[in-house]
Order: C-alpha cells, then sequence, then structure tokens
C-alpha cells in the first residue's frame, strides 16, 4: 500500500548467466531493509536493476507508485531513489567539494547545495578537512565517506547502500559505521547491503537472505534468529527445516 | 628570415591549428570513448560554410565566420542526433559510432563536392595586422590563429573547470556510472561535447581556409596531425593537448624547413609511432594529470 519501493517476479542476468530468478521485495516508507547473502548472489544485479543501470528480462519494479520502466537513473535520483554503488573509484580527479556538488547539481538541488553540503560535513566531520582534496588521493575510508555524502547531497527519500564497508579495517569499518547511524537518522528509507552481517542487522528493520538470485529468508533484524543459524543459510539455503 | 624565425612562427601556426581540431577529439575522446573520423570534414565543411557567408552573404570575414560557426552548431546537433544517440547506448556502440562518423566523412565530403563544386575557393585574410618579435614575422591570419586558437581552447579549458556543465563532463569523463548514478544525462554532455567540438573545427577551418585553399579533402592533413597530437599528449587531457599541438606543430615545422615537405610527414608519423611504443598513455599524460 504505502510501499516505497515493490520489486516483483524480477528475472535478470548477463547473457546466457541467469542471475536473478523471480525475485521479490518491498520497502516501505521509514523503513530500512537488509539483503544479506553470499557474494554473486545478485544482490549487486538486483539494486543495478532498481536504479536501471541494468535491464531486467522480466518483472516489474515500482517506486514511490510508479513503474520505473524505461526511465533513466536520472529521472529515478531525481525522484528521490539514489544509490550509492559498490567500491566506486569515484571521480578521481574531483576534489571532494566539487563531487558534492555535482550530487546535489545533478539531482536537481543545485540552488540549496551549500545546506546539503552543511549537512553531510555535520555527518562526516572528516570530508570537511578533505574538502579540497582530489577523490583520488583519499583512503578507503574516505572515498566512502564521500561516496555516502554524495548520496546525502540527492536528498534521497530511497538510499540504497551496495557494500559501504567492503575492504575497509576493523577500525575504519567501525568509523564508518558511526556514519552510517547518522546517515540513516537523515533519510526516510533505506536499502543495505554489507557483508558485516551485524552491521546489517543492527540497521535495519527487515532483512532478506539472497540466495541463488532468490529471497530464501526474510524476518525482523531484531535478533531472533541467530547468528548460526544465518550463516547455515549463507552455506545450505535451508537453515533449520522450516523452508 | 632566417630558419630560426620562420620555424618559430610556423610552430605557432600549426600549433593553433592543430590543438583547435585536437580539443575537441579529445573532448569526444573522453567522455564518448570514439574518435571523431568526421572531423576534418567537418572542418572542412566550416570552411566552405564561412566562404558562402562571406561570398554570397557580403559578410566580413569575423562576421561570417561567426554565422558559420553556428551553422555548424547546428550541423553538430545534427550529427549527436543521427549519428550518436542512435547507436552509442549499444553493446559495442562506440565503434559503431566510429564507423558512423566514417560516413559522415564520406557524406560531407561529397555534399560540398555537390554544393560548391571543383573550382578551388580561398578565405581572404583575417585583418592586415603584422608583428614582428625578435625577426619572427606573422600577419593576417597567421596572426589571428597565433592569438585565437590558445584563447578558444583555454577558454574551453575554464568552462570545463568552473562552470556546472564543465564539472558534469570531467564526471562523465572520469567514472560514467556513477555519473549516472548520480543523475548525469549522458545525452546532454554529448551534445554539449559535440557542438563545442564541431564550433573549434569550423574556426580552424576558417582560419586554414585563409592561408591555404579550401577543396572537400582539407581536412584529412590537419585530422591526422590531431591524431597525432592526442597520441603525444595523452588523449583525455586538455593541457596534454595544448602541449602536444605545439610539439607537433614544431616538430613539422623542424622537419620540413631541414628535410622538406615531402618528408615531414613521415618523420611526425615516425615520431607518434616510437611514442605509442614507449609511451602509449601519452608524453605528458601523468605530469599534467597530477598537475
Amino acid at each position: 500500500m504505502s510501499d516505497l519501493l515493490t520489486v516483483e517476479n524480477l528475472t535478470a542476468g548477463y547473457g546466457q548467466a541467469k542471475v536473478l530468478r523471480g525475485i521479490s521485495l518491498r520497502v516501505g516508507e521509514n523503513e530500512a531493509v537488509g539483503l544479506l547473502g553470499p557474494n554473486g548472489h545478485g544482490k549487486t544485479t538486483l539494486l543495478r536493476c532498481v536504479s536501471n543501470l541494468h535491464r531486467a528480462t522480466s518483472g516489474t519494479i515500482a517506486f514511490a507508485g510508479r513503474d520505473t520502466r524505461g526511465e533513466s537513473p536520472g529521472s529515478l535520483v531525481r525522484r528521490g531513489l539514489v544509490h550509492v554503488p559498490q567500491g566506486s573509484r569515484l571521480f578521481p580527479q574531483l576534489t571532494v567539494e566539487e563531487a558534492l556538488r555535482l550530487s546535489a547539481s545533478s539531482s536537481g538541488h543545485s540552488s540549496t547545495w551549500r545546506d546539503g553540503i552543511d549537512q553531510v560535513f555535520s555527518v562526516f566531520p572528516k570530508l570537511k578537512e578533505r574538502r579540497r582534496q582530489l577523490t583520488g588521493t583519499l583512503s578507503g575510508g574516505e572515498r566512502q565517506m564521500a561516496s555516502l555524502g554524495m548520496g546525502l547531497m540527492a536528498r534521497p527519500t530511497l538510499l540504497i547502500l551496495d557494500e559501504p564497508t567492503l575492504g575497509l579495517s576493523p577500525k575504519v569499518k567501525h568509523e564508518l559505521s558511526e556514519c552510517i547511524v547518522r546517515v540513516r537518522a537523515e533519510v526516510s528509507s533505506v536499502i543495505l547491503i554489507d557483508g558485516d552481517m551485524d552491521l546489517v542487522l543492527d540497521l535495519t528493520d527487515r532483512y532478506h537472505v539472497v540466495l541463488h538470485g532468490d529471497v530464501v529468508d526474510s524476518g525482523a533484524s531484531d535478533g531472533s534468529r541467530s547468528r548460526d543459524e544465518m550463516m547455515s543459510l549463507f552455506l545450505g539455503g535451508t537453515a533449520d527445516g522450516r523452508h | 628570415m632566417d630558419g630560426i624565425s620562420v620555424i618559430v612562427t610556423s610552430t605557432l601556426v600549426l600549433g593553433g591549428l592543430y590543438m583547435l581540431m585536437a580539443a575537441g577529439l579529445t573532448l569526444i575522446w573522453s567522455t564518448l570513448r570514439v574518435f571523431n573520423f568526421g572531423h576534418g570534414a567537418v572542418m572542412m565543411f566550416g570552411a566552405y560554410l564561412t566562404w558562402s557567408l562571406l561570398d554570397a552573404g557580403g559578410l566580413p570575414v569575423a562576421v561570417a565566420l561567426l554565422g558559420a560557426v553556428a551553422a555548424m552548431a547546428l550541423i553538430g546537433l545534427a550529427y549527436e542526433f543521427l549519428l550518436v544517440s542512435p547507436f552509442i547506448r549499444r553493446p559495442n556502440g562506440d565503434m559503431l559510432v566510429m564507423v558512423a562518423t566514417l560516413a559522415a566523412t564520406m557524406l560531407l565530403q561529397s555534399g560540398a563536392q555537390l554544393i560548391w563544386g571543383p573550382e578551388i575557393k580561398q578565405l581572404p585574410p583575417f585583418g592586415g595586422a603584422r608583428v614582428e618579435v625578435a625577426g619572427a614575422v606573422a600577419q593576417g591570419s597567421q596572426l589571428v590563429t597565433i592569438l585565437l586558437a590558445p584563447l578558444l581552447v583555454g577558454l574551453l579549458a575554464l568552462v570545463l573547470k568552473r562552470t556546472g556543465i564543465g564539472l558534469t563532463v570531467r564526471a562523465l569523463e572520469q567514472n560514467r556510472e556513477h555519473a549516472q548514478l548520480l543523475g548525469i544525462a549522458p545525452r546532454r554532455v554529448y551534445v554539449f561535447v559535440v557542438v563545442v567540438a564541431i564550433g573549434l573545427a569550423t574556426v580552424a577551418g576558417a582560419l586554414l581556409g585563409s592561408m591555404q585553399f579550401i577543396s572537400p579533402g582539407m581536412g584529412s592533413d590537419p585530422l591526422l596531425r590531431a591524431f597525432v597530437v592526442l597520441a603525444f599528449g595523452g588523449a583525455g587531457s586538455l593541457a596534454g593537448t595544448i602541449a602536444g599541438a605545439y610539439a607537433i606543430g614544431l616538430l613539422e615545422a623542424v622537419t620540413t624547413y631541414y628535410f622538406g615537405l615531402s618528408w615531414s610527414p613521415v618523420l611526425v608519423f615516425l615520431a607518434m609511432i616510437v611514442i605509442m611504443l614507449v609511451k602509449p598513455e601519452g608524453l605528458l599524460r601523468t605530469k599534467v594529470r597530477s598537475a
């Protein structure tokens, strides 16, 4: 009903390789949904389809009550669906401030980019120190912060975060997780993928486990399912005989 | 004039012409990932249009050039609409666009032959000013080329550095997928880039057309030289393009002076092959990029 995002029976792939096999998903208003599961099972492809970077073979996607088929990624951004991609090397020759400003202007918020940048700097104080630095010279953690900051600059109603802590050291990861908590507070709805299961369960209201291109388990992220159960789900696909 | 001053003047003139051509090619290359084979033909067409506005319209040469740039900007829109956008998003789209620009070369050359006929044309010099610095003399169109080319390309660099559309162009160059995720429409950038590149080529065509003759094939030599400039300067960097244009201008001026016109292209292309073997990313690429 008041779903912000509805994905139904989506199939997609690359050439002969089928990646998504009729996956369905919904994200409500003011809701954070986590996607869990091993690498290579379609989480990123699902998100690429949602933001129209990759064309699904069949199935439907609706955002804010409207079918997104044929819509450009840019138009989705201006409607509030903002995707922070996995491991982006950003724009090596742009400064942090240029990259943030760019995100504001390309999402139709050029007149209020200064307010946006203040908000981003309050969430990521480190970016303020680095504002004149080229993004190509940032450390991995800082680059992720810039990437998330760019996402915030677009004033999302649904923010998609694909592996924000990928490849970071535990210390940097911890620092970034704190930032993500603050990002969560600024945005209505979130989809979060991350290899760190505890982080995902901490930050989201509901979770889905994606295996072989479909959802094999869903539930509230309140810790009702134990970590061991989760892990065996990842490995075998049937956690505890309930499926 | 002694040898050195002849070489200095022609280095600056050739460098100017080549940078006008190569700047557009670089811009198109870095955003569309396409080498625009039609660039020489576009230059030629611009020269003819300037001539028509001057001859039939009776306009002063500078005004005729401005008119031609405006008309060519429209042709640039058509170029993007017909040759780029139908193909660029397909698999291997860049290859298709490249072939389409080859076809455009044929079309524009035959078109020019049909419209303007086989008689040779020439534009009058752009003004009669004459400057002499330490024995090196530049006058009329030479002088205008020496001054205007770096001015226009410098202006383009400034637009890329300081304006919103410039920021968008640079973002698309550096990370196309993430740029799209930010909401940047590649199409708008393509239109901007193609129109600017064609405008600069038109200026080069009119300047060359006032120093040499205008003919349907006049664009091929400058196109090939601009290609060498890209190899020298590293495609994708405007500062590298400017430096590369002067380097090729100098090389051509020196080899022409000492070995003659027929040996010069051989030596220029030989130099290009050596550069590509030794430093395929362009001679100045890394230095310029990190600056």
